[in-house]
């Protein structure tokens, strides 16, 4: 009787411990954000977040921007924070039309673009915005989606890496060596790697770049492991493009003293209070401003210039992509590679330099090449 | 640099042993686990809970002592959960297995994000660490020190259990009824053998195996636990378990195998070859160690059989 009650009790407990759960990640409570100052006659816009605030990465980002286009525009926002729960997508999309409350929605679309597409072709009057993603151009006449041009963002990485491992900086030795270490071979890693090389021998042609795949994006201690790999080589600075598995290479730079650049969030400011030995090894991170984006776009809705139907991919000029300037790049990074990685961020914003990528239409033979030319 | 210079140099074997460490954990875990008729599918699971439980116990406690062993606790707590499961309300093992493995993904989520507001690792919990030490006279020794000396307090731990634990197994009462209760539970039962206690022994001493795994993953081999982050070092315990034969050097061996070629496809990258090629060695070693072992275990029954 007793182990019935027992077996009752722990199924209740675990019942329950599920529902917590639930009520914790699939929350779509809704969130009205600054609507101090709001304006009828100004464009109102919802974010619908497919994923969950709290991300130190894209959606906290967006999240940023759409307080700045509430508190710097006076338009109305708001954010609607879904789940990851992909059947709940629709519905919510859907309502959002059907009410038409808002003029545009916004969402993250390298998850959702497909739900967006589908929304947007059975509501054709209502504005969509999809970022981190591209769209058939001229398709879907309401929709505007923004890609990032990570490759612009790494080619600062490449030039700072390539400057710092020549200069006579604490940790940096003798050797012309630098590193990149990527999660596994995907499309994305290799734009990043071909931009990170091509910023590099634009400062020392005959520079070596370690390239390492740590075949996770999970496996912390695995990722630690490659770059100590890549630093008892003569490596003295690493660009890891590996999410969580990134993380055991900033460990790696902290036990062998080298430095490390972040990606995808301000990584040096996450470590910042917390563990300074970590948050001083990186000396920046590439980004993308999806915020900033959104901001951008914002403006644009308000001048009637969004171009409707395509999408753009945005770069430094539009501050889409870019390196981290924080209080530790300052510190940390001596005055004249500063000077030199303004320079080359002018070049890329004036048009003078013609940065590589991999995706698209890319020569696969011609990145391949490139990677070869400066293998070790 | 040739891949002669790469495989014999200090520094591979060094990485190697540090590879190790936690599938010896995992396989020592499994090996107790098996001995003690139970399956040791959660093993998985309950060492990615454990990896939480050391940075989050030592950031509590303050000490790396205090993380260790809440990582033990929480290790044996599981094991005692998985066994309650498929001994007392007799579910199938590979189900609670399973569902053990998937509930511990999800919970060291939802823990992380609850304690540090990020969903990805504790990097806003500065926890302590457990030191890595030089062993004296050993390190002065050249090379066999650079290799032997160095390493994490739980590496050290870990080979002294192998010892500890063949002892145990083979030379104590308590040890060699756990294992005749695994190996067939009715006669150990005729024999008048308390089969529950010795299979919760056995559970016992396995959760604290897996808890010591996980904790070196987070407080020894980095600095913090981050999501996923065991990555089927559980499973590749498993293997090497079974590769050993369940007998205590030889899945020393078979681990230390596992580390080598990890250690070796982490190092071969830099010669520039294709990664694809280099990623299945760990791999293909797995497929040929089995492969040998197999055909020997094979090369014995025929013997026996004459």
């Amino acid at each position: 009787m007793f182990k019935k009650k027992l077996s009752a009790f722990l199924a209740l407990a675990l019942a329950s411990a599920m529902l917590v759960g639930c009520g914790a990640s699939g929350n779509d409570s809704a969130q009205a954000e600054g609507a101090a100052e709001t304006d009828d006659s100004k464009p109102s816009f919802v974010f619908v977040c497919t994923g969950q605030l709290g991300d130190k990465s894209f959606n906290d980002s967006a999240n940023a921007g759409i307080e700045e286009i509430a508190a710097s525009l006076g338009c109305e926002t708001r954010v609607i924070e879904v789940g990851r729960d992909q059947t709940k997508w629709e519905p919510t999309f859907q309502d959002l039309a059907e009410e038409g409350e808002y003029d545009v929605i916004i969402s993250n679309g390298s998850s959702s673009i497909e739900t967006i597409q589908k929304v947007a072709e059975e509501f054709p009057e209502q504005k969509f915005v999809a970022f981190d993603c591209t769209i058939e151009n001229d398709k879907y006449p309401n929709l505007y989606a923004i890609s990032y041009k990570q490759n612009e963002g790494s080619y600062l990485a490449g030039v700072l890496a390539a400057l710092v491992t020549k200069s006579d900086m604490e940790n940096a030795n003798a050797d012309n060596k630098i590193g990149f270490i990527g999660g596994s071979e995907h499309p994305i890693i290799t734009d990043f790697l071909v931009g990170y090389i091509a910023g590099a021998k634009s400062v020392d042609p005959d520079i070596k770049v370690y390239v390492s795949y740590i075949g996770s994006w999970d496996d912390t201690a695995k990722g630690k492991e490659t770059a100590i790999a890549q630093y008892n080589q003569g490596v003295d600075i690493i660009f890891p493009a590996a999410e969580q598995a990134g993380l055991g290479c900033v460990e790696a730079a902290v036990e062998m003293d080298k430095y490390i650049i972040g990606v995808d969030s301000d990584q040096s400011m996450l470590f910042a209070g917390v563990d300074e030995d970590k948050a001083n090894v990186i000396l920046t991170s590439v980004l993308k401003n999806v915020g900033d984006s959104l901001v951008r776009m914002a403006n644009m809705e308000i001048e009637g210039t969004v171009p409707w139907g395509s999408y753009e991919e945005l770069g430094i000029a539009e501050n889409g992509a870019g390196i981290a300037d924080n209080e530790y790049f300052q510190k940390n990074v001596p005055d004249d590679i500063k000077s030199v990685i303004e320079e080359k961020k002018q070049e890329v914003i004036d048009g003078n330099v013609e940065i590589p990528t991999a995706l698209g239409d890319a020569d696969q033979a011609e990145v391949q090449a490139l990677i070869d030319s400066v293998a070790p | 640099m040739s891949i002669l210079e790469i495989i014999f140099s200090s520094d591979f074997f060094f990485t190697s042993i540090r590879l190790m460490t936690p599938i010896l954990f995992a396989a020592l875990a499994c090996m107790t686990f098996s001995k003690g008729g139970i399956d040791p599918i959660g093993t998985e699971g309950i060492m990615l809970l454990c990896a939480l439980a050391g940075p989050v116990g030592g950031y509590f406690t303050g000490n790396a002592v205090g993380g260790v062993l809440t990582a033990m606790v929480v290790g044996v707590l599981m094991a005692f959960v998985f066994g309650y499961f498929t001994l007392i309300l007799d579910t199938n093992p590979v189900l609670a297995g399973i569902a053990l493995n998937t509930f511990s993904g999800g919970l060291t989520i939802f823990l992380t994000y609850y304690l540090t507001g990020n969903k990805g690792s504790t990097q806003s919990l500065n926890s302590p660490v457990v030191p890595n030490i030089d062993i004296p006279l050993i390190e002065n020794i050249p090379v066999v020190g650079a290799i032997v000396s160095g390493h994490s307090i739980l590496t050290y731990v870990s080979l002294i259990l192998v010892v500890l634990l063949t002892l145990f197994f083979w030379k104590t009462p308590y040890g060699v009824r756990i294992r005749a209760v695994g190996e067939n539970e009715k006669s150990a039962a005729s024999v008048g053998v308390n089969i529950m206690k010795y299979k919760y022994i056995s559970l016992l001493i396995a959760g604290c195996l897996a808890g010591l795994g996980g904790a070196y993953m987070s407080m020894s081999y980095v600095s913090m636990f981050s999501r996923d982050m065991i990555a089927g070092r559980g499973w590749i315990g498993m293997a090497a378990e079974s590769m050993g034969f369940g007998i205590p050097w030889r899945i020393t061996g078979s681990v230390f195998i596992f580390g080598m070629a990890d250690s070796l496809a982490i190092r071969l990258q830099m010669l520039n070859l294709p990664t694809q090629l280099i990623s299945c060695i760990p791999y293909v070693v797995t497929i040929i160690a089995i492969s040998i072992y197999s055909w020997q275990r094979s090369k014995v029954k025929k013997k026996k059989a004459e």
